[in-house]
C-alpha cells in the first residue's frame, strides 16, 4: 500500500508551490486561485484536520477549472491555455497521490511545468530559480527511497547528481545537431512589453518608468557616438486625430511589389556601423537597428527578419525569446531620394479639423517661408525659445489635443513634440512621420556592448526634403538638447525615479560605485548568457565547431558525444569509488591503522589473525615497555569496536586515541627498532 | 496435442525460465556468501524509466519545435541524468556482502524467516529482499556495518524445500531503473506438519502399547515422583526441583516413577482421523507436547522409528521424520 508519510507530503507540497509559483505570473488569477484552493485542502488534509479527498470532489473540481479554461481558451491562446490545464491538472494531482504510478506522474508533471516556464522566461536569473525547482523535485523524488535521510541531504545528493550530469548535458547542447522545427506550434502570447502599435502624446513617457531591458547591442569597430544612436523600431505614417498608428492597407507593398515573404531592400552605400542586435522577448514583431540597415544575409536566423519599405525589421513571428541579427547600418545613405506618390499622399494627410489652431499655424508658416528647412527651423526655434517644458509628469490634454499641447501647456514628454511637430509640418505641406524607437543606450565595459533598456524609449519625426530624402528631426534635441546628447538631464531622472513603481532595481542606486560595479557584472554574465545559451543557434554552433574540429561531419559529431559519454561515466565511477574509500572506515578503525603504520616503519608489524590486545602485550614485552602508549590505544579500540559505547563515551575514546597516537610518536623516537625483523612480527 | 495459445504461453515460460535458471546456475553458483558485483547485478529501466525517457523525447520535440534552447539543455540535461542515476543505482547494490543462513524449521502455515545478513561500507536504500513467491521484506536504509535481516518463507505444503533464489532488488535511487540480483545460497527449510489438536485423552493413546488395563484416571502430570538427580543442561525447567534450589542446594531435577517403567510410542496408526496428512499433523502435535512436558517418546511411522529420547535435538529429528514421511 502506498502512503506518503507526513514529513514527505510537506516537502511534496513545497515542491509544488516553488513549481507552480515558477509560472505564476502567466496564469490567470482564477488559475490561480483554483490551484491555491486545492494547495489548501491539500494542507488541511496532511494537517489531519480534513479527510482524504473524495474522488467526485476532485472530479467536480478539475471539471469546473476546465470548464472556465474552455470559456476563456479563445482569449488566452493555445498555449497558454495547455499550461492553464497543466498547472490545473497539477495542483489536483496532490489530491490523488493515492499509488506510487500516481506519485510519479506528478513528479513528471512538475518536471513538466518547469521546462515550460522557459517557453515565457529565459533570463539567467529564472534560469537560476528553475534550476532550484528541479532540484528540489529530485530530492522530493529521492526522499521517497531513502525515507529517513534528512531532506538537506537529499537536496545536497540531488544537487550533485545534477551537476554531475551537466557537463554530459553541455557536451550535447553544444555538438548534438540542431534541427528545424518538426511542425508549427502556438506561439506564447504573453504580457507585451516595450512600445506599442499605436503612440498617443502621453505614452512613451509611462515607459520611461520601467527599467526593463529592451534590446543589446555590441558593435563590431566603430561606435557611433550617442546623439547618433536612434534605434528605429516602428514608423507611423497615419495619424487619427488621437494617435498615430501604421497604416494598414496593403495597397503600398503591392505597390512597391514586395511580396509577404520577400524583404525590402534598399541600395546602400557609404560607411557603416556593423554590429549585433539581441532584443529580448517582447512579445511584439518589431526590431531595432540604426539607419540606414542592411541585414547581413549570411546569418541564417535572420531570414526570419524583414525590412519593411519604411526602413524598419519586422520579425516573421512575434518574439517569446531572445534574438540575435547582425545588422550593417549605413549612417550616410539617404532614405527615399524619389518619394512614392503614395508614401507622399499618406504622409501628408491628417484629419481635418482635429486640432483647428495646428492647422492654422501650418497654413501660416506655409504661407510665411517657402522654404521648408526655414519651416522647421522656425517651429524648432519656437521650441527652445519660448517657455516649452521637458518633463515626465505632463499635464494631461483633453482628447490628446495636439492644439493643447502646442498652444496652452507647453509641457511635454518626447512623444507630444514629435506628434505636434510631425501634424505641424504635414499642415505646412511637408511630408513628414512619426518614428518611435529607442536613444542611446548604456555602455557596459566589462562585457563591451550597450544596453538599451525601456526608459531609453522615444519618438521623434522624420520629414522628406527635396533631394536629401527623409531626414530626422528630434523636436526634443530642441527643447531638452541634453536628452539627445548624454541622455536624461538629472532633474529627469529624479522624476523618473519619483515614478518608478519597481520596488527593488539596481539602476536606480546607479550612483553607488560599488552596486553600479556589480549591476554591470551581473548583466555582463546575463549577456553572455543571452548570447551563448539562450542564442545559440546551429550557425553558432558550426562557428564553434568548426574553429575547434575543423570541418564537422557526423561521425564526429558521433565520436565526440561517444567519448564524453564514456569519460563522463568513468568520472562518476571514480567519484564513487573514492567517495567509498571515505566513507568506509570509523574514525577509530583509522587512528588504530595510523597507530599499526607507525609501528609498521620500526619493524613491527601485526598479522591479520593476532588479536588485538594479544599484539598490544606482544609490542608492550618486545618493547620493554618503551611504548604503554600503543597499549593504550589498543584497549580504547577494542572498547570501540567490540563494545555497545555510548555516543559520548564514543567522542571520548577516539579522542584518548588521538593523544595515544601523538604519545606514541614520542616514544617511538626513543625505541630503537631491532633489525632482526622475524623476530619482532607476530 | 492441441496448442492453445495459453499453453504455448506457458510452455514458453517454461523453456524460458529453464534457459535463464540454467544461465544463472552459470552466472551465479551457489555460494554461503555473495559480495555483489557487476558480475552479479542485473540493471533494467522501470517501467516510470521508460516514461522518463518518453519525457525526455516530448521535451526535445517541444524544444526543437519552439527553438527554445533553455528547454533543449533541460532535456539533454533529463537525459544525462538518467544515466547518473543508473549508475547510482548500480553502486546501491554494488559491494553489498550478503550471507545467509542455510536451513530453517518451521510448521506449515506459518511465518518462517531466513535470517540473511548483509554487510556494507555505504549505506544501502530501499531494498526488497524475497524468495520466489514468498512475501517481500523492506528495508529503507541498510546502514554501513552489518544488519540481519529476517526474510520470511512460506509454505502451505511439509516436506523438504529449497526456496531457490534470493531476490535483492532497489529502485533507489528515483525508481529510474530496478536494479537486482538472485543469489543462491543452497539454504532449505524443513517444512513440519503444521499441529492439530487431538481431542480426548492423550494418556488413552499413549497408554495403549504398554498396559490395555490402564484407567483413563492414570493422566500425564500425576505421575509419582521417584527421586531427584542433579540438574543437567537441556532438561525442562518444569522438572527443576524449584524448593531444593531456593533451599541452596543446588539444581536439582524431578524425576517421575513412571517415566522410568513407561515407554511411550508414538505411532502413526494409533493417530485419531482418516487422513494420513491429519494423522502426521496430530503426530506434530503430541511430539510438541511431550517435548514440552518433557516426557521421553519414541516415534513409529510405519517405514521408520526413531528411538524413545528426550531433548530438542530428539523433537526435530522426529517433527523432520514427519516432514520426510
Amino acid at each position: 500500500m502506498f502512503s506518503l508519510p507526513n514529513h514527505l507530503a510537506w516537502f511534496v507540497l513545497l515542491s509544488q508551490i516553488i513549481n507552480i509559483a515558477l509560472v505564476s505570473a502567466e496564469l490567470s488569477i482564477w488559475l490561480l486561485a483554483v490551484i491555491v484552493i486545492s494547495l489548501l485542502w491539500r494542507v488541511l488534509i496532511i494537517a489531519n484536520k480534513l479527510p482524504k479527498a473524495r474522488r467526485f470532489m476532485v472530479i467536480l473540481l478539475a471539471i469546473t477549472g476546465c470548464a472556465i479554461i474552455a470559456i476563456n481558451g479563445r482569449q488566452l491562446g493555445l498555449l497558454s491555455a495547455m499550461l492553464h490545464l497543466l498547472s490545473l491538472s497539477y495542483a489536483l494531482k496532490t489530491l490523488e497521490l493515492n499509488s506510487r504510478k500516481d506519485f510519479y506522474q506528478f513528479i513528471v508533471l512538475g518536471l513538466f511545468i518547469c521546462a515550460g516556464a522557459f517557453l515565457f522566461q529565459q533570463s539567467l536569473g529564472f534560469s537560476v530559480m528553475v534550476a532550484l525547482a528541479v532540484i528540489i523535485n529530485f530530492a522530493v523524488l529521492l526522499q521517497y527511497f531513502s525515507i529517513n535521510t534528512p531532506y538537506h541531504i537529499n537536496v545536497k545528493q540531488s544537487t550533485k547528481m545534477l551537476l554531475q550530469s551537466l557537463p554530459l548535458a553541455i557536451v550535447l547542447f553544444v555538438v548534438f545537431p540542431r534541427l528545424e522545427p518538426f511542425w508549427q506550434v502556438p506561439m506564447a502570447k504573453s504580457a507585451t512589453t516595450g512600445l506599442s502599435d499605436n503612440v498617443a502624446p502621453g505614452d512613451i513617457a509611462n515607459l520611461a518608468k520601467s527599467n526593463e531591458l529592451a534590446f543589446r547591442v555590441n558593435f563590431i569597430g566603430d561606435i557611433p557616438a550617442y546623439p547618433q544612436r536612434y534605434w528605429r523600431a516602428l514608423v507611423m505614417d497615419e495619424y487619427t486625430g488621437k494617435q498615430w498608428q501604421r497604416s494598414r492597407d496593403k495597397k503600398l507593398s503591392d505597390w512597391l511589389d514586395i511580396r509577404n515573404n520577400q524583404s525590402f531592400s534598399p541600395t546602400v552605400s557609404g560607411p557603416a556601423f556593423d554590429y549585433q542586435v539581441i532584443a529580448e522577448p517582447s512579445f511584439k514583431r518589431w526590431l531595432f537597428a540604426l539607419d540606414v540597415a542592411k541585414l547581413s544575409h549570411e546569418n541564417r536566423s535572420v531570414s526570419s527578419i524583414n525590412m519593411r519599405p519604411d526602413y524598419s525589421l519586422q520579425n516573421k513571428n512575434i518574439i517569446s525569446k531572445a534574438i540575435s541579427y547582425d545588422v550593417s547600418s549605413f549612417y550616410t545613405t539617404a532614405m527615399d531620394v524619389n518619394l512614392n506618390p503614395l508614401i507622399r499622399h499618406r504622409t501628408l494627410n491628417y484629419p481635418k479639423g482635429s486640432n483647428p489652431k495646428l492647422e492654422q499655424e501650418g497654413q501660416r508658416l506655409k504661407q510665411a517661408f517657402k522654404n521648408p528647412q526655414a519651416i522647421i527651423k522656425n517651429v524648432l526655434a519656437r521650441f527652445s525659445e519660448q517657455a516649452y517644458y521637458y518633463t515626465l509628469k505632463p499635464p494631461l490634454l483633453q482628447n490628446n489635443s495636439l492644439d493643447q499641447f502646442y498652444f496652452s501647456t507647453k509641457a511635454g514628454f518626447c512623444a507630444h513634440y514629435a506628434s505636434a511637430f510631425t501634424f505641424l509640418m504635414r499642415a505646412a505641406g511637408i511630408p513628414a512621420r512619426m518614428v518611435t524607437g529607442y536613444m542611446g543606450g548604456e555602455y557596459n565595459p566589462d562585457g563591451n556592448y550597450f544596453s538599451i533598456y525601456q526608459s531609453d524609449a522615444h519618438a521623434w519625426s522624420e520629414v522628406w526634403l527635396e533631394g536629401k530624402g527623409w531626414q530626422r528631426i528630434d523636436p526634443t534635441a530642441a527643447v531638452d538638447p541634453l536628452r539627445v546628447e548624454q541622455g536624461f538631464s538629472e532633474s529627469l531622472s529624479a522624476e523618473q525615479n519619483s515614478l518608478n513603481n519597481e520596488y527593488f532595481n539596481l539602476r536606480s542606486y546607479k550612483s553607488f560605485q560599488l552596486l553600479n560595479t556589480l549591476r554591470l557584472k551581473l548583466a555582463t554574465i546575463d549577456y553572455q548568457w543571452t548570447l551563448w545559451v539562450v542564442g545559440y543557434s546551429s550557425k553558432k554552433q558550426f562557428d564553434l565547431l568548426s574553429s575547434w574540429f575543423g570541418r564537422m561531419t557526423s561521425w564526429k559529431t558521433g565520436l565526440i558525444m561517444a567519448i564524453s559519454l564514456i569519460f563522463v561515466m568513468f568520472m562518476l565511477w571514480y567519484l564513487q569509488r573514492h567517495q567509498r574509500v571515505k566513507h568506509k572506515q570509523k574514525p577509530w578503525l583509522n587512528l588504530y591503522q595510523q597507530g599499526l603504520a607507525l609501528l609498521a616503519k620500526h619493524n613491527l608489524h601485526k598479522n591479520k589473525s593476532v588479536a588485538v590486545i594479544a599484539f598490544s602485550d606482544h609490542v608492550f614485552t618486545i618493547s620493554d615497555g618503551v611504548l604503554p602508549a600503543f597499549r593504550a590505544l589498543s584497549r580504547d579500540f577494542s572498547e570501540l569496536e567490540y563494545r555497545q559505547a555510548s555516543p559520548q563515551r564514543q567522542k571520548q575514546l577516539v579522542l584518548n586515541m588521538q593523544q595515544h597516537i601523538a604519545l606514541l610518536k614520542t616514544q617511538l623516537r626513543h625505541y630503537k627498532a631491532v633489525p632482526n625483523q622475524t623476530d619482532r612480527s607476530v | 496435442m492441441q496448442l492453445t495459445p495459453t499453453k504455448l504461453k506457458q510452455q514458453l515460460e517454461k523453456t524460458f525460465n529453464y534457459k535463464m535458471n540454467a544461465w544463472l546456475v552459470r552466472r551465479i553458483p551457489v555460494s554461503s556468501e555473495h559480495q555483489l558485483s557487476s558480475q552479479n547485478i542485473f540493471i533494467l529501466p522501470s517501467r516510470f524509466g521508460i516514461a522518463f525517457l518518453l519525457f525526455i523525447l516530448l521535451l526535445f520535440l517541444m524544444a526543437t519545435n519552439y527553438q527554445n534552447n533553455l528547454i533543449m539543455l533541460f532535456s539533454y540535461l533529463m537525459a544525462s541524468l538518467f544515466i547518473t542515476a543508473m549508475l547510482k543505482s548500480f553502486f546501491n547494490l554494488s559491494g553489498l556482502k550478503v550471507k545467509a543462513q542455510s536451513e530453517i524449521y518451521g510448521h506449515t502455515d506459518t511465518d518462517l524467516f531466513y535470517t540473511i545478513s548483509l554487510s556494507s561500507q555505504t549505506p544501502r536504500y530501499a531494498l526488497n529482499l524475497q524468495f520466489d513467491q514468498q512475501p517481500k521484506t523492506y528495508i529503507p536504509c541498510c546502514e554501513v556495518g552489518t544488519s540481519k535481516i529476517k526474510v520470511s518463507f512460506q509454505s502451505a505444503l511439509r516436506g523438504r524445500y529449497k526456496p531457490g533464489r534470493l531476490r535483492i532488488s532497489s529502485a533507489y535511487c528515483f525508481g529510474l531503473f530496478t536494479t537486482w540480483t538472485r543469489l543462491d545460497f543452497n539454504c532449505q527449510a524443513i517444512i513440519y506438519p503444521k499441529q492439530t489438536i487431538i481431542t480426548g485423552h492423550l494418556a488413552a493413546l499413549s497408554a495403549i502399547e504398554e498396559s490395555p488395563q490402564v484407567t483413563s484416571s492414570d493422566q500425564p502430570g500425576m505421575d509419582e515422583f521417584y527421586q531427584l538427580k542433579s540438574y543437567s543442561q537441556g532438561e525442562p525447567l518444569s522438572r527443576v526441583a524449584w524448593k531444593q534450589f531456593a533451599k541452596g542446594q543446588g539444581k536439582m531435577s524431578k524425576e517421575y516413577q513412571q517415566q522410568q517403567g513407561e515407554l511411550r510410542w508414538l505411532k502413526l496408526t494409533d493417530m485419531p482421523a482418516n487422513h494420513v496428512e491429519i494423522k502426521l499433523q496430530q503426530l506434530s502435535y503430541l511430539i510438541i507436547e511431550y517435548s514440552n512436558m518433557g516426557k521421553a517418546f519414541g516415534v513409529d511411522l510405519g517405514y521408520c522409528t526413531i528411538a524413545i529420547n528426550t531433548g530438542a535435538i530428539h523433537k526435530q529429528t522426529c517433527l523432520t521424520a514427519l516432514a520426510d514421511y
